[in-house]
């Protein structure tokens, strides 16, 4: 009896042990994603710090065969064009080599249910010039946010003005987002 | 008061009929399109506010004034990113912020939320770990992207 016993106990010590390592794995990768986490958020606000003292263009390296898709536009033409498919086959068809695991607007759709009197059609909005890659490596739902909170201030800046911006207002507003983030896109903007 | 910037989970939705260039500038319902969601409870796009069925029966039942709830459409973007933890939340209101003088939602200019003390301890039961929080008295932050495009039209 004593035999049974102390097999049980055994298993039960055993048991105990591993539960223990699964709640230490847990709560180790829970610690991780967390860090994680905060590494990218920490990592956005020092983007965005430097490129307020830069007025404008992070200081990174400029690679010769990174894309400018709109860079120096100064009219609807030039930021936009058209597109004949939906948005994430333009973007393959014209990037094949990406691994973007997010494909995004750079001016974002929003705009157009917002400020419809800009007549952006459909079309200008999934232009290829107008996407931009998020790979996978990078956490997007982060990026992205940060991205749409930067967007938001923008609304709010001419919500408060009584304004409606300009497709040059947009796009140029594009162009300082794609300052900030544009190196992190697969192919990159910057 | 307390400046909150709430999560910006996404923006006005397909169909709605709204118009910045216009006066009044949405008519018939707020429609909400998710782009993505951290899994805050409290989420905005510029002038609009929503917040889950549980944040907006907690703020019914506080006796906490300068607000009305109402009805939102809430879809998904195509492309929609989710909290990862969270599916999410189905049932969301529209909160729109009516106070004045010592109540405790109001509005900074047209489309910030201010919030009185009292309110923000009662948001913060909830999840709004992504609202960026500043008191009202001193500046509001600005990204850098915004900050050039003010510094460049002289602002």
């Amino acid at each position: 009896m004593s035999q049974y016993k102390k097999l049980a106990d055994d298993v039960l010590d055993a048991l105990d042990r591993v539960g223990d390592r699964m709640s230490r794995s847990l709560r180790d990768r829970s610690e991780a994603q967390r860090r994680k986490l905060l590494e990218i958020v920490e990592e956005t606000r020092m983007r965005d710090r430097q490129m307020s003292q830069n007025g404008g263009a992070p200081d990174v390296d400029v690679d010769a065969d990174v894309i400018d898709p709109g860079f120096g536009a100064t009219g609807r033409g030039d930021w936009f064009g058209d597109a004949d498919q939906r948005y994430r086959d333009e973007f393959f068809d014209e990037y094949p080599e990406s691994e973007a695991a997010v494909v995004h607007h750079a001016i974002e759709q929003n705009v157009m249910r917002r400020y419809p009197s800009l007549n952006i059609t459909r079309s200008e909005m999934d232009s290829v010039q107008n996407l931009r890659g998020i790979p996978a490596e990078i956490n997007s739902r982060v990026h992205l946010s940060g991205i749409r909170r930067m967007w938001n201030e923008f609304y709010r800046h001419h919500a408060d003005s009584g304004t409606v911006p300009t497709v040059d207002d947009l796009a140029e507003y594009a162009r300082l987002v794609d300052d900030a983030f544009g190196d992190l896109f697969d192919p990159p903007v910057r | 008061m307390i400046r909150v910037e709430p999560e910006v989970a996404g923006g006005l939705g397909e169909g709605i009929d709204f118009d910045a260039a216009r006066r009044p500038q949405l008519r018939g319902p707020l429609h909400y399109a998710f782009a993505g969601w951290l899994g805050d409870e409290l989420v905005e796009t510029a002038g609009f506010w929503i917040v889950t069925s549980e944040l907006a029966g907690a703020l019914e039942r506080s006796g906490l004034t300068g607000f009305v709830l109402d009805e939102v459409v809430v879809s998904l973007e195509e492309g929609f990113l989710s909290s990862g933890r969270d599916p999410l939340a189905e049932d969301w209101r529209r909160l729109i912020p009516t106070g004045a003088g010592e109540e405790d939602l109001q509005l900074e200019r047209t489309s910030t939320l201010l919030v009185s003390e009292r309110a923000f301890e009662l948001l913060r039961r909830h999840r709004i770990e992504h609202a960026q929080i500043t008191w009202a008295d001193q500046p509001a932050p600005l990204s850098g992207a915004m900050r050039t495009y003010l510094a460049r039209r002289g602002g």
